[in-house]
């Protein structure tokens, strides 16, 4: 009974991981539409920041955390002034391209300046691990699925209970009228590209005590983090926190007690028939339009 | 139309005349070659003075962190061996070509140095998906390519022109059962794998070693236990290895995923000896494996076929600092390092006779052991490459963690 909660305590923070990831790409979609595939390296990037100022300049962690922030900031509002307003009138297919390309961009840009060695970053948390009846838990895993939650819980008041959240739906429904109605809808895409962008940094900074800090440490849970927010849904905010921890709780389970060797292959298979079922997503509402 | 026709004609004969003069320019050479008195028609790539040879290595994306030293120890190797007036007065021109790790981009690389840059030899491929690839391209041109950033099995088997150096994954695997046996006189033993090519075909050489050695019963069938290469969590493998209770835990895979179960380790607290692949040991892979798992760190040993210590390292040190200074020197840098060797051993053995048969045969008897590994050897026929391998455990000394050798180099006989 220990290995059950073990693997479901293990699944539930490394869904937390793939959904904090997921959290800035459903942002950016619910704005604007576009999936914003460059979030991964972005994080990366990001956490990066956070590393150097931690190992090379020696501040301590609140610091590097606060200062890796304070860099996302400014890393959202370029990226989205320099890559995709001017791109304002382009196809969504031609935006999310220029996603792609900024996947080249960040990722060159990273190898260029921080180097091709990966480098451990310590937990948030560095505290004792608890023993209950013979499971362990880790102080940072709590850190991390509590604070999973909270964002969520923020993004969700945020949307539906203030100004911001009124001008990032009307923006989402249609530009042009929002923009009638007075909402200054280049500052709506701006600041959801810069919230995106910290969400991202706090999702590399806390991923990176698993993955390790280098180029390549997104790439995995970037991907899963995309196939959380399908499967929970792309309207909501719970939606890809859901989906994250299925894909984490799921995958321990059937390793554990099904096959390790062919745990991927059931575990997304199953995946593909829930998304064949409800293709929107666990929590995807399907709009018909009236005749 | 007339006019056409005439001017047509007239751009003909010309081309046919530049055709037949371009033939009798190339018979020219050949002849002023037989006419130099050596009795030696070179192969391709080789002049008087320069030997081109081609090598391909992911140097972007970010699996460049494996080619690029990779490739900076190669070049750093070839520099200095120029400096030093070259081999038997050739100096060695190196093309390099990036793959980005992808089969197919390997293939078109592989061919373009065949056939466009017309090289002498291909040395040091890097990347199993890729040298498989391009394993029958290699095999049918007959071209010498020497030294496999790769541990497939398949090099042993692939042909005269091979020469594969690094152990392939199935031998090491063999050898660890015997190490298994011997040094940590296991009784019970788990072998967690990589699920890909690497870890399977360690597992497979493990399990053959056992059978050989008449000693099965030690690896019983939980005691399989596979991860993925780019998993996050390893907590359910770390459960059923602990589960086992064995004596030794082997752990076949590559740094990324390997760090991550000695992670898991640490903070699950298993407290079990370990032995992992020499494609671990690796002293930027100690450095970053050790903060996330500072006490587990201390029960894991690594194969290893190189002879790492400070006066063998001595060149490579030296000749990283004066051509690559930016450049990490590790693990992947010493394998570049030995593909130079391994390839210069061969050019010094066939003296002038540089055709491909000259070559080939001149390696067919090579016994080097002079350089970083203690022996790679080749025989008509056998192309097993390194042999010898020695386990090195990780120790702690003034607060930083580094391989101590503990056993002889030993084969698996």
């Amino acid at each position: 009974m220990n290995m059950f909660f073990q693997s479901i305590m293990a699944g539930l923070e490394t869904g937390s991981l793939y959904a904090l990831a997921a959290l800035g790409l459903v942002l950016i979609f619910r704005t604007s539409d576009v999936i914003n595939f460059a979030q991964g390296e972005m994080a990366m990037f990001s956490a990066f920041i956070a590393f150097k100022l931690f190992d090379g300049m020696k501040l301590p962690y609140p610091l590097a955390f606060l200062g890796a922030i304070v860099f996302a900031i400014l890393f959202g509002f370029i990226v989205e002034r320099v890559f995709i307003r001017p791109a304002s009138k382009a196809s969504l297919v031609s935006k999310m391209i220029i996603t792609l390309g900024l996947i080249m961009i960040v990722g060159g840009l990273a190898n260029a300046l921080f180097g091709i060695d990966s480098h451990y970053f310590r937990k948030a948390i560095v505290a004792d691990n608890m023993n209950i009846k013979g499971v362990v838990i880790q102080p940072n895993a709590i850190f991390i699925i509590a604070i999973t939650f909270f964002i969520m819980a923020g993004l969700f008041y945020m949307i539906n209970k203030t100004k911001m959240g009124i001008a990032i739906r009307a923006t989402a429904q249609d530009e042009n009228t929002a923009k009638m109605m007075g909402i200054p809808v280049s500052k709506v895409y701006s600041m959801s590209w810069i919230i995106a962008t910290i969400l991202g940094a706090i999702a590399g900074i806390l991923i990176a005590p698993t993955t390790n800090v280098s180029t390549a440490m997104m790439g995995e849970v970037h991907l899963k983090s995309f196939i959380a927010a399908v499967l929970g849904g792309f309207g909501s905010f719970y939606g890809p926190v859901v989906g994250g921890l299925i894909i984490g709780v799921l995958d321990n389970l059937v390793g554990m007690y099904i096959s390790l060797t062919w745990k991927t292959v059931i575990v997304y298979g199953l995946l593909i028939l829930t998304l064949i079922i409800k293709p929107t997503g666990i929590f995807g509402k399907t709009h018909r339009k009236k005749v | 139309m007339l006019k056409n026709l005439k001017k047509r004609k007239s751009i003909l004969l010309v081309l046919s005349l530049l055709l037949t003069l371009s033939l009798l320019a190339c018979n020219q050479e050949a002849a002023v070659n037989n006419e130099a008195g050596d009795k030696v028609e070179y192969a391709q790539g080789i002049t008087e003075d320069t030997i081109k040879i081609g090598t391909i290595a992911v140097q972007s994306g970010v699996l460049s962190f494996i080619g690029t030293p990779y490739v900076a120890g190669m070049e750093s190797y070839f520099n200095m061996i120029n400096e030093n007036g070259g081999v038997n007065g050739r100096k060695i021109e190196l093309l390099k070509k990036d793959d980005e790790f992808k089969p197919d981009k390997a293939v078109a690389a592989v061919e373009s140095l065949i056939y466009d840059d017309e090289v002498f030899a291909i040395v040091g491929q890097l990347g199993t998906p890729g040298v498989v690839a391009a394993q029958d391209i290699v095999k049918e041109k007959g071209i010498p390519s020497v030294y496999f950033g790769s541990g497939a099995v398949s090099l042993t088997k692939a042909g005269e022109n091979f020469f594969p150096v690094q152990p392939n994954y199935v031998y090491e695997g063999k050898l660890m059962s015997k190490y298994a046996f011997e040094e940590f006189k296991a009784d019970k033993v788990v072998v967690m794998y990589q699920n890909d090519d690497v870890g399977r075909d360690g597992l497979e050489g493990f399990k053959d070693g056992l059978k050989e050695l008449d000693k099965s019963s030690m690896l019983p069938s939980e005691g399989e236990i596979a991860f993925g290469a780019s998993d996050t969590d390893f907590t359910v493998q770390i459960q059923k290895a602990k589960e086992q209770d064995p004596d030794l835990i082997i752990i076949y895979g590559l740094g990324g995923a390997t760090s991550g179960i000695l992670k898991g380790m640490e903070g699950l607290g298993v407290n079990k000896p370990m032995l992992t692949t020499y494609s671990n040991a690796d002293a930027s892979f100690l450095k970053m494996a050790s903060k996330g798992a500072p006490n587990v760190i201390e029960n894991l040993n690594v194969m290893g076929w190189l002879e790492v210590n400070g006066e063998s390292l001595k060149p490579l040190n030296e000749a990283m600092k004066k051509y690559y200074p930016d450049v990490p020197v590790n693990a992947y840098t010493m394998a570049g390092w030995v593909a130079g060797e391994t390839f210069v051993a061969g050019v010094k053995k066939a003296g002038d006779n540089l055709t491909w048969d000259g070559y080939i045969k001149a390696m067919n008897n090579l016994k080097f052991t002079e350089g970083l590994a203690p022996e790679i050897s080749y025989e008509p026929g056998v192309r097993q490459g390194v042999t010898k391998m020695a386990v090195s455990k990780v120790v702690k000394n003034n607060g930083q963690y580094e391989f101590k050798v503990k056993t002889a180099f030993k084969e698996f006989e």
